[in-house]
Parts: C-alpha cells; structure tokens; sequence
C-alpha cells in the first residue's frame, strides 16, 4: 500500500500552495506582490477559484446536472413501504375517536408512538413559540399499566418568546389533543429546549 | 409553516418516522448528492442509482444516527463510499471520462437555451476535463470541500484518514487543477 505524504505542495520560493489559496481574496501581500511564483500561482489559483464558482451558481438550474424524478420517487415509495410506527400503546376501552391510526388488534385498540408523535407536532406546529423535534412516549410500558402516558419533547425554541408561558400554553394544547385523539390521559409532558431560532 | 423548518428539525422528526419531514430532506439533498456522484463517477445512471441507494439507507439508519448535527456529513459519507466502492470495482474497465457526461450535459442544455450557454459549456467542460485528470481520492476529498462546504474534520471521517491527509490530499487536487488552468485562461 502506498504511503501517503502528508506534506503540501510547496513553490519554488517556499510558499506553500495553500497559502497563496488562503490570500486569494486579498490582495498580494508584500512577498507575494514581488515573487513570480507567487503571483503565477495566484492567477492560476485565481481562474480554478472564479470556475468554481461559475459552476456553483449555475449548477442547481441546469436539468442534466438534477437527478430525474425516479430517485425522489423510488425512495419515498420505499419509505412509505417501511414507515417507523415505534411502539404500540394501548388506548382505554370505549374512549376517543379511531383517529389518526387507531388499529385494531383483535379486541384492543392500540396507538403507535409514530401516530402521537403526529399528533404532537400538528397541535404544536401553530405555535410560533416552538418547534417540535422529537417525540419519546415515556411512560405506557405494558398493558396492564393505567391509561396514562408520559411524553419527552424536544423542541427549538424562538429567541424572542418568554419560554415558561409558552411551554405552558404548549403543554396544555399538547395533552388536550392527544386524549381527545387517543382517550389517554397524559400524565406529564416535558419539554427539553435543545436550540434557538429566529435570529 | 414547514418550508420554515431548519434542517435539525426536519432530521429529528424524520427520525421519529416523520415521512414529509424525509421528503424534504429529500428535497435538499438529492441535487448536490447526484452532482457529487456524478462527478465522482461520470455516469448519469450510476449517480442516480448511487443516490437512490444511499438515501434509502439513510431511511433506514435514521433512528441509530445519534446526533442530527452529523446529519450532513453522515449523508455524504454514504454517498461518497458507495462512489469510491463503484470505482474501484470499475478499475479493471477504462476509466470512462468524466468529461463526456458533463460535455453531454451542457450541449444537450444547449439546444433549449441559447442564452449564455457558450460560457456555461466553457466553464462546465473546464471543470470536467480537469476533474479527470485527479486520482479518486483527491477528487472525493476537494469536492466535498469545494462544492459542498464540508470541513477537513468531516472529510477525514468521510474518508477515514487524518485530518492532515485530508490538507495534502485537496492541496494537491488544488495544485493540479490550477496547472490545468492555463489551456481554459
């Protein structure tokens, strides 16, 4: 196997290439200004620098340079065949409405974490305050345990809300719609606060 | 509201199974992906087949990736594996010119859109022809740099070598392109 070296072109004056790289957007400094080498390889640096960024800022216009629609389709086709549902949590007898995906397992109705997670988001998503990540259904862990779940979520927060207000109304409307979709009770929701927006 | 969603947002939420969250990653991703292959392997089917695979991968890794912020580079190291992957079983056939996909390209371009296509196809087929002439592993290194932004310190993991490998490797991509300058000036 071929040992790489790790050393970098150097001019024939002794300046490296990268240096010249670094200052191309300045104009030569006093060596520079003075050594052909240096100012050779500046113009060349120069040309590579200004195509690439011809090429930049016309590539995403040009049709032969996108990938035709079959990738987009393909791969979302397999996603949907393969969609994540998470766990299954049971829903409380004779309560709620069959929606969003309520499936029916012999005769328990259950929920998947996925669902409450749509769930989650659609009833936080007007809020400017915050915007959801993810979504852990914390406590459900069998189907003996009350019908009552926990949720962990993580959210970025915009930097120009008061965060305790808005995690309150947050909560609120969070734990409304997920027992008027589900009949579960929601017995905590936590919201860790990983980021800000809105700069 | 959801075109208004940053990218950590989106990966979280595709993570979660979120499908329309993916799709927009999708979105982003799939353009800058196809013109890394397509330059790595100079092949328009090859590319989007790379693609293709790799984003069906990163579905199905998504819950194991540990943090969103790695999304990006994540995303071009399966891509870019899978590129180097096809070259190197490839190297028993002549190497097929980048140039020709790109030449093709822009002079199919050319026939609906007459407007400034003489510098386009000048500029495109410049960097083509000069791409050619870089052995894989530089190409992969600089345009990841180049084109898309990334740090040596995610090249290095992307290609699984040192940082300073990563320095050599795209200061003498840069050195042999801008030797490769002078027929375009």
């Amino acid at each position: 196997m071929a040992v790489e070296r790790p050393s970098e072109p150097v001019l024939g004056c002794g300046r490296q290439l990268d240096d010249i790289w670094d200052n191309l957007g300045r104009p030569p400094d006093e060596h520079e200004a003075g050594c052909p080498d240096c100012l050779a390889a500046r113009a060349s640096l120069g040309g590579l620098a200004a195509l690439v960024e011809d090429v930049r800022s016309t590539e995403a216009e040009i049709p032969e340079l996108q990938p035709t629609e079959r990738v987009h389709r393909t791969v979302l086709a397999v996603a949907r065949a393969e969609v994540r549902r998470g766990r299954t949590i049971l829903m409380p007898h004779g309560e709620g409405s069959t929606e969003p995906e309520a499936e029916a397992e012999s005769d328990e109705l259950t929920v998947s974490e996925q669902a409450i997670a749509e769930i989650v988001r659609r009833a936080a998503d007007p809020a400017p305050e915050f915007r959801i990540r993810r979504v852990r259904v914390t406590s459900a862990e069998s189907a003996e345990a009350p019908p009552g779940i926990g949720l962990r979520i993580t959210a970025s927060v915009h930097h120009r809300h008061a965060i305790p207000e808005a995690a309150g109304r947050l909560r609120r409307a969070i734990a409304t719609a997920v027992t008027e979709q589900t009949g579960l009770a929601v017995t905590a929701v936590d919201i860790v606060v990983e980021d800000v927006h809105g700069h | 509201m959801d075109t208004e969603l940053d990218e950590l947002t989106l990966v979280s939420r595709a993570q979660d199974g979120d499908l329309r969250s993916f799709e927009q990653l999708i979105t982003l991703y799939e353009g800058p992906l196809f013109r890394l292959a397509l330059r790595m392997v100079g092949d328009r089917q090859e590319a989007e087949d790379i693609v293709q695979e790799a984003l069906v991968v990163v579905w199905r890794s998504l819950p194991e990736l540990e943090d969103p912020v790695a999304f990006p580079r994540w995303i071009y190291q399966i891509t870019t594996r899978r590129c180097l992957n096809l070259l190197r079983t490839r190297d028993r056939r002549p190497a097929r010119p980048v140039v020709d996909t790109e030449l093709e390209a822009v002079a199919g371009d050319a026939e609906r859109r007459p407007d400034g296509v003489v510098e386009q196809r000048a500029t495109t087929e410049a960097l083509a022809g000069l791409l050619a002439t870089l052995p894989s592993d530089q190409r992969a290194c600089w345009l990841l740099h180049t084109f898309h932004d990334l740090t040596y310190a995610q090249i290095a993991e992307i290609m699984a070598v040192g940082e300073a490998t990563v320095r050599g490797r795209i200061a003498r991509a840069r050195k042999t392109l801008a030797e490769g300058m002078l027929p375009w000036r």
